[in-house]
C-alpha cells in the first residue's frame, strides 16, 4: 500500500506500441511524474476527461480513433480540453499537408518525429512545457 | 390364464422385492447423512464468511494507514500543532483533498487532541468539535475498524480512526468514513444458504449482549437497533459474541424459530458471526428422499410390465407369421418374403420358406429379360431411318448459309473501301476523347469516348459550341491563354484542365487541341483530344499515402531500438560495464545512421512520385549559406578544416524554392567535409553571373546566382565523373575513406535542381580536389 504524498504532476502517454509506450513511461516516471498509458484514441480521451492530464503525449497513427481525431474531440469537449497542454508524438513527418493542416488547426504544443529525438529529449520537453506553467489556448 | 399374463407376474414378482428392501436401507442412511452434511456445510460457510470479513476489515485498516502512516500528513499536522497559522492548516487540507474522493472514502477529518476538526473534506465538520466522540476517544489511543454509525437517513457508515504520530508523539486523531457496504455484502450474501439460512453480524456489546450490525433476511430495520441479550443461552448469536467458535442443534434464532447453525469470533473487533439454517429446509432433502424412492418403485413396476409383454411377444409372434405365410403361398402369391429374425426353430423355417420363393421368382425373370431384348432391337432400326432424313435436311441448310455469307462479304468490301468511314471507324472505338469543330468552334465530329466520359450523347454535341458543353469551371484566364493559342500563334495547345460531366461530375482531363490549316495557313478544323486523367491523379494520392505510410512503419521500430539502446547507454537498467557501454554505443550510432538513411529515402520518394514541391519564396541565399555553415562547423572544427566563406556584396534575393536549395548546399558542405583530409580548405562563394557569359565551362541562359563550394580533398577519379549523380553511385577512394555514405546525397540534389530549375555540376580532379556549383536562374523561372 502506497503512503500519501503531495501530488506529482501526471501525463497521459497515448501510443498504441508496446515497446514505445515502456520506455517513454519508464523514463517519465525516472523524472518525477505520474504517467498514465492508453493504447488508442479512443480510451486515450476517456482517460483524458477522467483523469485531466498536466499534459497529454500524443501518437498520430493508432488503430480505432488515431490522434488527431482525438485531439479533435478533445479540443470541443470543454475547457479544459481546449487548454491543455499536447505534444505530438510520431514517426509522420510534419512536412506532409495532411500533418500541416491539423497542426494549425488544432494548436498542439510541440510537434516532435520520434526517430529524431533521444527519449531523454523527449523528457526534457515535457518537464519544459510543464514548467513553463500556463500555456496560452490555441 | 394366458401365458402372456403368467410371464409378465412372474417377472413383477421378482424384480420389485429386493427394490423395495434395498430403498428402505438407503432412506435410513441417507438421513444420517444428511444430518451431518449441513453441519459441515454451515461450520465450512461460516469458515469462508470470516475470512472475507477479516479481509474486509484489513482493507479498512489499509485506507487508514495510507492516512496515519503517511510522513507528510503527520508532519504537518505536528507543523500545525506548533504553529497554528493558516497557512499550516491549507497545507493539511490540500494534502487530504485528492485521496479524499477516491477508494469509496465518503469523507475524512483530522482532528486535534483536543477534537477540533483543523481539516474536512466535508467543509461542515470544520471547526467542530468532537472530543465527546466515541469515535475520538477510541481513535486517539489506536487505530480502530470496528465503529459502525448509522445517519438521519438510515445509511450505515463505517468510521475508520487512528493516531496521527510523528517522531513517537501523538499530534491528533484522523478519521476516515467510507461505506459499509463491503460489510453488508458479506452478511447477504446467502450462497450455500438455501432458502431460510443467512449469515449475522453482531457486535459485542457490555454484559456480552449481542447487537445486529446489518439489516437481516427477516428483518431490514436490524441494523444497530437489534440487540439479543446475554441471557438468552439458547440464541447462537450469544454464543458466538462469547467467542465460541462451534455448531448447534437444538438452538433457535432470534426469531425464535429452530435452526441449525455454526459460530465465528474475531476477537480484534470484537465481532461475532452466525451462520444458520431453518431445520424444516435442513431436512427437506430427506423428504424428497422418501418421495423420489416411490416414485422410482413404480417407474420399475410399470417398466416390467412392459418387459414381460414384449418377452411374451417374442415367443409367440413368430409363430403366428410362419402359419399366415405358409397359406398365402398356398393360394399362390409368389411376390413375397417372410421376415422373421430370430435365430430359433422358427427362423430356420421361415427362411427356408424365402429360398423357394426366390428360386420361383428367378424362372419368371429370365423369361422377361428375353422378351424385353427382341423389342429393343426393333426400335433401334427404326430410329437409324428416321436419322438419315435428318442429315440430308441439315446439308440443304448449309448451302443456303454459305450464299448468305458471300453476300455479306461482298456488302463489307464495299464499305471498307471508303476510306473516310474507316478513319471515323477508328476514331469512334479510340478511349481518349476525340472532337473536330469547325475554325468558330463549332463541333462537327465527336467519338464515342464522349459520352463514355461525359454523358453527353455525340448527337446532343453536334452542332454546338464545345465550351457551352463542358460548363467552363476554370478561371477565365485558362480559357483566354487556351484561344489565344490555337488560334492566334496556330499552335497546340497543352493542359491539365478541369471539365464537367454531363451528371455534374468534375474531372480532371489532359487535353491536346491543334489547329489544322489549308495551304494558305487559314484554319478549317480544330482537332481535340482529351484524356481523363482522374484515376492517374488519385492513384498519385495514394502513393503519397503509401508514402507517409511507410515511413512510419519503417521508423516506429527503429525508434524503439535507439530508445532503448539509449536508455542503457543512461544506465536505467543498471550500471553497463565499458564493454557493454561500447557495444550499445554501437547499436545507437548504427540505429542514428540508419534514421538517416530513411529520411533521405523518404525525400527522395517524395521528391520521385511528384509530392515534394515547390515552395517559391524570396530567398536570401548568403543567409542561407551561413545557417548551413553554422550547423555543420563542428564537424569542420573535428578535423581542423579551415572554411572560408566568399560572397559577393549585395546577392540579390532570388525566388526560388529555399528549403530545396539549403538541402543542396548542405550536401555540397558535408560531402567536402568527409572528402577532405585533417587541415584541409574549404571555399564557400556565392555570385551573380551575367546572362550569356561562361563560368567553370557552363554558359549561362539567363542572369543567375551561382553557388559554389571547392575542397582540396580526395578528388574524383576521372573514370568516375560521368556517374557521380547516379543513385547510389559511390567511387571507390569516396568508399575507403568513409565507408557510411549512402550514395544518396548528389542524386537528390540533382533531381532537386531539376525542380527548382537551373543547373547542377562540378570540376575535380582525383588527389587535388572538387569544386561543385549550382546556378539558379533570378527570375526563379525554369532554364529549360
Amino acid at each position: 500500500m502506497p503512503t500519501l504524498e503531495p501530488a506529482k504532476k501526471k501525463v497521459l502517454v497515448v501510443e498504441d506500441d508496446e515497446a514505445t509506450l515502456k520506455a517513454l513511461n519508464t523514463v517519465l516516471t525516472g523524472a518525477g511524474l505520474t504517467v498514465l498509458e492508453a493504447k488508442n484514441g479512443v480510451s486515450g480521451i476517456v482517460i483524458a476527461l477522467q483523469e485531466r492530464p498536466d499534459l497529454i503525449l500524443l501518437d498520430i497513427l493508432m488503430p480505432m480513433m488515431d490522434g488527431w481525431e482525438m485531439l479533435e474531440q478533445l479540443r470541443q469537449k470543454d475547457d479544459w480540453g481546449k487548454c491543455v497542454p499536447v505534444v505530438i508524438l510520431t514517426n509522420l513527418s510534419a512536412d506532409e499537408d495532411a500533418q500541416i493542416k491539423h497542426i494549425a488547426e488544432l494548436g498542439p504544443s510541440f510537434f516532435m518525429v520520434k526517430a529524431d529525438w533521444k527519449v531523454e529529449g523527449v523528457v526534457d520537453k515535457v518537464l519544459e512545457i510543464l514548467n513553463a506553467g500556463k500555456v496560452p489556448c490555441p | 390364464m394366458k401365458l402372456n399374463t403368467k410371464i409378465v407376474l412372474t417377472i413383477l414378482q421378482v424384480s420389485l422385492i429386493p427394490w423395495a428392501l434395498g430403498g428402505f436401507l438407503a432412506y435410513l442412511s441417507s438421513q444420517e447423512q444428511i444430518n451431518s452434511q449441513t453441519y459441515s456445510n454451515l461450520d465450512a460457510i461460516a469458515a469462508i464468511q470470516k475470512n472475507r470479513l477479516q479481509d474486509t476489515l484489513q482493507n479498512k485498516l489499509d485506507i487508514l494507514q495510507l492516512f496515519t502512516k503517511s510522513p507528510w500528513l503527520t508532519a504537518y499536522v505536528r507543523d500545525y500543532n506548533a504553529q497554528p497559522t493558516l497557512a499550516n492548516k491549507k497545507r493539511i487540507q490540500d494534502l487530504i483533498e485528492a485521496p479524499g474522493r477516491s477508494l469509496g472514502i465518503k469523507k475524512l477529518f483530522v482532528m486535534t487532541l483536543d477534537g477540533a476538526v483543523i481539516a474536512s473534506t466535508d467543509s461542515a465538520l470544520l471547526g467542530t468539535d468532537k472530543e465527546n466522540e466515541d469515535y475520538f476517544k477510541r481513535g486517539v489511543l489506536a487505530n480502530d475498524e470496528s465503529i459502525l454509525e448509522k445517519d438521519a437517513a438510515g445509511i450505515v457508515s463505517q468510521y475508520l480512526v487512528g493516531p496521527l504520530i510523528s517522531n513517537g508523539k501523538t499530534e491528533g486523531v484522523m478519521a476516515v468514513v467510507t461505506d459499509a457496504n463491503d460489510i453488508v455484502d458479506v452478511a447477504h450474501d446467502f450462497t450455500g444458504l438455501g432458502k431460510t439460512g443467512e449469515t449475522l453480524i453482531v457486535q459485542k456489546m457490555s454484559g456480552n449482549n449481542a447487537l445486529f450490525l446489518t439489516s437481516t433476511r427477516y428483518d431490514p430495520s436490524a441494523a444497530l437497533e437489534r440487540v439479543v441479550t446475554a441471557d438468552k443461552t439458547n440464541v447462537p448469536s450469544v454464543h458466538a459474541v462469547a467467542g465460541e467458535e462451534a455448531v448447534f442443534n437444538n438452538v433457535v434464532d432470534y426469531r425464535g424459530v429452530k435452526v441449525f447453525a455454526a459460530t465465528r469470533y474475531i476477537p480484534s473487533v470484537g465481532w461475532g458471526i452466525v451462520v444458520k439454517i431453518d431445520k424444516s429446509e435442513a431436512f427437506a432433502p430427506v423428504v424428497r428422499l422418501r418421495e423420489l424412492f416411490f416414485f422410482i418403485i413404480a417407474m420399475v413396476g410399470v417398466l416390467m410390465v412392459f418387459i414381460g409383454i414384449s418377452m411374451s411377444r417374442s415367443i409367440t409372434g413368430p409363430i403366428n407369421k410362419v402359419t399366415e405365410f405358409a397359406s398365402k403361398i398356398s393360394q399362390g402369391a409368389t411376390q413375397q418374403s417372410i421376415v422373421v429374425t430370430s435365430k430359433d426353430e422358427v427362423g430356420i423355417l421361415a427362411a427356408t420358406l424365402n429360398t423357394m420363393i426366390e428360386r420361383l421368382q428367378d424362372a419368371y425373370a429370365t423369361l422377361e429379360k428375353k422378351v424385353l431384348e427382341r423389342t429393343k432391337a426393333l426400335t433401334e432400326k427404326t430410329e437409324e431411318a428416321k436419322n438419315s432424313e435428318k442429315a440430308a435436311l441439315n446439308i440443304a441448310a448449309d448451302l443456303k448459309t454459305e450464299e448468305e455469307k458471300l453476300a455479306e462479304e461482298k456488302t463489307r468490301a464495299e464499305s471498307l473501301a471508303n476510306d473516310l468511314k474507316k478513319f471515323k471507324l477508328a476514331l469512334d472505338d479510340t478511349s481518349d476523347q476525340v472532337i473536330i469543330s469547325d475554325p468558330e468552334g463549332m463541333v462537327v465530329y465527336a467519338n464515342a469516348a464522349v459520352e463514355r466520359i461525359t454523358g453527353y450523347r455525340a448527337e446532343d454535341a453536334l452542332g454546338k459550341k464545345a465550351g457551352a458543353l463542358w460548363k467552363q469551371p476554370m478561371p477565365k484566364e485558362y480559357y483566354q491563354n487556351f484561344w489565344h493559342t490555337i488560334k492566334d500563334l496556330k499552335t497546340t495547345f497543352i493542359g491539365e484542365i478541369q471539365n464537367k460531366r454531363k451528371n455534374g461530375e468534375i474531372y480532371t482531363a489532359m487535353i491536346n487541341v491543334s489547329p489544322v490549316m489549308d495551304d494558305a495557313g487559314n484554319i478549317i478544323f480544330f482537332v481535340g483530344l482529351e484524356r481523363d486523367i482522374t484515376r492517374e491523379k488519385e492513384i498519385d494520392t495514394a502513393k503519397s499515402e503509401f508514402i507517409s505510410l511507410a515511413s512510419h512503419q519503417l521508423r516506429t521500430p527503429l525508434t524503439v531500438v535507439n530508445w532503448y539502446a539509449e536508455m542503457l547507454l543512461d544506465d536505467d537498467a543498471g550500471k553497463l560495464n565499458k564493454k557493454q557501454k561500447e557495444y550499445f554505443d554501437e547499436i545507437y550510432q548504427a540505429g542514428r545512421q540508419m534514421n538517416e538513411i530513411i529520411k533521405s529515402f523518404l525525400h527522395i520518394l517524395r521528391i520521385e512520385s511528384g509530392t515534394q514541391t515547390k515552395n517559391l519564396v524570396s530567398t536570401d541565399l548568403t543567409l542561407v549559406a551561413k545557417s548551413v555553415l553554422a550547423e555543420l562547423h563542428l564537424n569542420a572544427e573535428k578535423k581542423d578544416i579551415r572554411v572560408i566563406e566568399r560572397y559577393q556584396k549585395s546577392i540579390p534575393a532570388v525566388t526560388t524554392d529555399a528549403d530545396l536549395v539549403r538541402v543542396i548546399t548542405q550536401n555540397f558542405v558535408s560531402n567536402a567535409i568527409k572528402y577532405s583530409s585533417k587541415g584541409g580548405q574549404i571555399l564557400v562563394a556565392l555570385e551573380t553571373v551575367d546572362k550569356g557569359s561562361v563560368v567553370a565551362g557552363k554558359t549561362a541562359h539567363a542572369d543567375s546566382l551561382l553557388v559554389s563550394v571547392q575542397d582540396n580533398g580526395i578528388g574524383i577519379p576521372a573514370a568516375d565523373q560521368d556517374k557521380i549523380f547516379t543513385k547510389f553511385f559511390r567511387s571507390e577512394n569516396a568508399k575507403k575513406l568513409d565507408p557510411n555514405g549512402n550514395g544518396l546525397g548528389l542524386y537528390m540534389s540533382q533531381i532537386m535542381v531539376d525542380i527548382i530549375g537551373g543547373s547542377i555540376w562540378f570540376i575535380s580532379k582525383e588527389g587535388k580536389g572538387t569544386t561543385f556549383y549550382v546556378m539558379l536562374p533570378m527570375d526563379g523561372k525554369r532554364l529549360v
